[in-house]
């Protein structure tokens, strides 16, 4: 294995208070908790060696068991999904390792992945065992390039130890790994796209049914999982089932990862059980908002999630249920936070050109809608627009969402229709003023 | 992919499950789409990217419908017909509001950035865009900002032009390059907005069966570079037909002027046992010789141009005193089952002479290719006919008709619509050969070399100016329909055996008023042809008796 010379810029990672495991930040004081003497000294593949003991439906019923739900935004249960998978196929069956993240504000799995890359390779493997899939592939983003050295790094190493390749720990079970480097398309984060991607076309997402599971990469049975929901699976393995379900919420369980951003005075990321207050999150954990300003709205999981309001944002939690009974959601629990000085039309603007720019362009109501949404926001924080075409977007956006191949217009609709809902005030403020009332951001 | 009788009968045998469209219970296939059943009990479901002949891509978006679950409550988020199965007494609703909401808005997205330059768009009026916008639509645009520009008028390749603009990203095209031909040329390039259809660079959109894009794209994104700025299609008259170019007879249509009598272009007819929804290249081209300057107009005696009478009267004079074993004809696989059978009746019946060549040069002397698909390397487009009209027993060999001539026996030769001079091995040994004989008469559809050694010459009308049939190389009995009245003074060639016959011979009583007529005199006398009519022949053909049938593959190999 080659040894990476480069290293990751690294992201400032805060200390979390409370007592529950650090499963995925545990070892990362350690400088050099990437490398595979350290994170076998810390326990690493553990888990692997406990499953490969395991039958695979029991793999998959403690899974099942400790709640755990995908960390790459939609939230769905990691078990249920596995289960899916049909035991007996014709066509080989696949794990594909969701690195491709490059959702607005989100930079866990990036961290993860320059940190402690074995852990998220040992998942993945156990993953492909719950399944019956000896072919595992990793698809990096493209921009990650410190990252993804480290990620064949942990591969050659797994090579070399034995945790993967033609004899998996004496076992006789195979099972290889594969990376392949996304090219900078946000859409091949969406499931289908990266499927679609890796078997070398244009990333555009595939038509379900059929679904992954039944039929994916190059026709089999496919799971995707993101890095961090892999990174939990070893700890899983090793404490069982019930003891990462203590963890968090009812619904919501275990730890997760949580970058927050924005105007905040320690932006980073920290590892916090589910459901954690997000007022104790930015004032307590995150050092509260610099300079004396209020928190005005906060985004909870990434440019996708409608935002929280002044008056809300205390009372919710950071786990699905809490943020739903908010109209929002957890995404990629990436935390913005929006002071009083900040104007959120410039912010819609800004995430609708991401979305404009990222749009596959496969399904005509989001190639033509979300690019038209875009340069009416341009003219709407210029404030050369007519009051009438803050409806228009609405309009626009209802017809766009829910209305595709894949979640992509849901994910460029919802803050549309949260920011236009919820803070139409300021929209229409920047119409009346014919341009942006706060002179930070003119 | 149709399904042949046999399977068809299987299906209908057994009881077939069943579901509702808009509370009417339906029938459906096994594997049947909701999209498909909903067009075949006529419930209007419009959609651009779905294609029969080709894979489902369900990107446009405009075949949204609303499912209605267990409860009967219709269910709000919308799915595409095109992808989903239909199950035994699964509940679709295609009319509701929000159905109807949601195609305006479809449309409202895909004209969004469209340049709306109808005006000078040769798919102007067969246009989607324009169809649906009338149907489902009907709005002003709201957009305030600048439309995105795209390339326009790029050439593709030899036949297909592309503009960007019009495109609505359908990827028909696309497919079709992936999955007919097998060849790939086409694929979309850049994201989102400024997605657009392209070739890898300094590669050509060059294959045989390259201007079936053009056929299947919806709007006017990629136009054929023979019909643009030629004719406004709502001058056109669509007429069924079958190409003329290969023995494989795709179904087609000649789309001409009627007023003008031109035709502009052939396009493929949908027959899933011939040619499925394809056409190539080739036998796109058949039109322009229909009204090329060089068409046979007049008749003409000795070079000269003259009228039908004096053209008769000239056969009639050059007949006197022959015996009938100093008379021979020759025809072609060229021609429709209709004019080989009243040539054959005209040479026998008439002249009373049965010396016919069928052909000048066999089949097996010609240099050209079939492919794996659809094209055939025997040329001609009625082999099977010909062999059934003049089988081995009723015609002799081109060689016996040479020594004829040559010892001079032969003193009159009838040609039926074949340029026997390019046709044959050597075109100087029959120039040669024609000059030794002192009457040649010419069914002409061009004045070509063997016009040019023939004394008289006689304007026969081409396929698109008549009615008849050709038989395919799988014994398949396919109509041709006139688009127009014959050009000129031209008459099809079986009016013309039986105006000579009813001039030279009325004891012979050749008398047919139509191509049916002479139709059902050879399907009374030949066994081949022994029950087809017309009507059975219909718009998908019909088999010889003997004939195997067959299935097109509905790709390249």
């Amino acid at each position: 294995m080659r040894i990476p010379a480069g290293k990751p810029t690294p992201a400032y990672v805060g200390d979390s208070p409370g007592d529950f495991p650090r499963i995925l930040t545990g070892t990362w004081k350690d400088p050099d908790a990437w490398t595979i003497e350290s994170y076998l000294k810390s326990g690493g593949y553990e888990g692997l060696k406990k499953a490969l003991t395991m039958k695979p439906d029991d793999i998959i019923n403690d899974v099942k068991a400790s709640g755990l739900r995908g960390r790459g935004g939609a939230g769905f249960s990691t078990g249920m999904k596995w289960s899916f998978v049909p035991k007996e196929s014709k066509k080989p069956k696949y794990i594909a390792v969701n690195a491709d993240e490059g959702e607005p504000g989100t930079f866990k799995d990036r961290e993860l992945i320059a940190r402690d890359p074995n852990k998220i390779i040992e998942g993945a493997i156990i993953a492909a065992f719950a399944i019956g899939a000896n072919d595992v592939y990793v698809y990096c983003r493209g921009e990650f390039f410190r990252e993804a050295e480290r990620f064949q790094y942990a591969i050659d190493a797994a090579y070399e130890k034995g945790f993967v390749g033609d004899n998996v720990m004496g076992s006789g079970w195979k099972c290889h790994v594969r990376m392949t480097r996304g090219a900078g398309a946000y859409i091949c984060g969406e499931e289908t796209a990266m499927l679609t991607s890796l078997e070398g076309n244009k990333g555009w997402p595939k038509l379900k049914p059929p679904f992954p599971a039944v039929q994916g990469l190059f026709g089999g049975p496919t799971i995707v999982n993101n890095v961090e929901t892999c990174a939990a699976l070893p700890w899983i393995l090793v404490n069982g089932g019930a003891a990462y379900a203590k963890i968090g919420t009812e619904k919501s369980t275990g730890t997760r990862l949580y970058g927050i951003s924005g105007r905040i005075a320690k932006p980073g990321l920290y590892e916090l059980p589910m459901g954690f207050n997000v007022g104790t999150f930015i004032h307590d954990v995150a050092g509260g908002v610099p300079n004396g300003k209020k928190v005005k709205y906060v985004i909870p999981g990434g440019s996708s999630t409608p935002i929280l309001l002044a008056d809300e944002y205390m009372k919710a939690g950071l786990d699905h249920e809490s943020l739903a009974t908010f109209k929002s959601s957890l995404g990629t629990g990436a935390v913005i936070v929006l002071d009083e000085t900040d104007c959120l039309v410039r912010t819609l603007s800004v995430f609708q050109n991401f979305y404009a720019h990222e749009t596959c362009g496969q399904c005509s109501p989001c190639r033509e809608g979300v690019p038209w949404v875009a340069k009416i926001c341009r003219r709407i924080e210029k404030g050369n627009a007519e009051m009438e075409e803050i409806d228009q977007v609405l309009r626009i956006a209802d017809q766009f969402m829910g209305k595709t191949i894949c979640a992509f217009a849901d994910g460029a609709g919802f803050p549309i229709v949260s920011y236009l809902t919820k803070a139409k005030g300021e929209f229409e403020a920047h119409i009346r003023n014919k341009g942006c009332p706060y002179p930070a951001w003119g | 992919m149709g399904f042949d009788e046999t399977e068809e009968t299987r299906y209908h045998a057994r009881a077939m499950p069943k579901m509702f469209i808009d509370g009417q219970e339906m029938e459906f296939r096994p594997g049947q789409t909701v999209l498909s059943l909903a067009h075949e009990n006529d419930v209007d479901v419009p959609y651009f990217c779905y294609h029969p002949g080709l894979s489902i891509a369900g990107n446009c978006r405009m075949c949204l419908v609303q499912f209605e679950n267990d409860k009967g409550e219709i269910q709000k988020k919308p799915d595409i017909s095109c992808n989903m199965a239909c199950k035994p007494g699964m509940k679709v609703h295609t009319q509701t509001e929000s159905v109807k909401k949601l195609q305006s808005s479809v449309m409202e997205f895909l004209l969004l950035n469209h340049p709306l330059d109808c005006p000078v768009c040769d798919q102007a009026g067969e246009c989607w865009l324009q169809e649906y916008y009338m149907d489902y639509a009907l709005a002003p645009s709201a957009m305030r900002d600048h439309k995105t520009e795209k390339p326009k008028a790029v050439p593709l390749g030899p036949n297909v032009m592309l503009d960007a603009e019009r495109c609505i990203l359908c990827t028909r095209c696309v497919r079709f390059c992936d999955e007919v031909t097998k060849t790939s040329e086409l694929t979309i390039v850049n994201r989102g907005g400024h997605a657009e259809i392209s070739t890898f660079p300094s590669q050509r959109l060059e294959n045989l069966y390259s201007s079936n894009v053009v056929d299947i794209c919806p709007v006017g994104a990629l136009t054929h570079r023979d019909f643009r700025f030629q004719q406004r299609v709502w001058f056109l008259k669509e007429t069924e037909s079958v190409c003329n170019l290969c023995s494989n007879g795709c179904n087609t249509y000649v789309d001409a002027n009627a007023v003008d009598r031109q035709a502009y272009r052939i396009r493929p007819r949908h027959n899933d046992a011939v040619n499925a929804y394809w056409m190539c290249d080739i036998g796109r081209g058949a039109y322009k010789p229909v009204n090329a300057p060089t068409r046979s107009q007049h008749p003409v005696v000795a070079g000269a141009k003259a009228t039908w009478d004096a053209a008769a009267g000239a056969v009639a004079a050059g007949l006197v005193g022959l015996k009938a074993d100093a008379i021979a004809a020759v025809t072609s696989p060229y021609s429709t089952n209709e004019n080989l059978w009243a040539f054959r009746r005209f040479v026998w019946d008439a002249l009373k002479s049965t010396q016919v060549a069928a052909e000048v040069s066999p089949q097996a002397e010609s240099h050209a290719k079939g492919d794996d698909f659809l094209l055939k390397a025997d040329r001609t487009p009625n082999r099977q006919g010909l062999d059934a009209v003049f089988s081995a027993a009723d015609s002799i060999h081109f060689d016996a008709v040479r020594e004829g001539i040559d010892a001079g026996r032969i003193k009159a030769l009838f040609i039926l619509e074949a340029d026997i001079v390019r046709l044959a091995k050597s075109p100087d040994d029959i120039r040669a050969l024609l000059a030794k004989v002192p009457l040649v008469v010419y069914f002409a559809t061009h004045l070509d070399e063997t016009a040019a050694a023939s004394k008289v010459v006689l304007p026969a009308a081409t396929f698109v100016e008549m009615d008849g049939t050709f038989t395919n190389h799988a014994g398949r009995v396919q109509r041709i329909k006139p688009a127009f009245a014959p050009l000129y003074e031209s008459r099809p060639s079986w009016a013309i055996a039986e105006y000579l016959a009813t001039t030279l011979a009325p004891a012979a009583r050749l008398t047919w008023k139509k191509a049916e007529d002479v139709f059902a005199d050879l399907a009374s006398r030949v066994p081949a042809f022994g029950g087809l009519t017309y009507a059975r022949v219909g718009d998908q053909g019909a088999l010889l008796n003997g004939a195997a049938a067959t299935t097109q593959p509905v790709a390249r190999t």
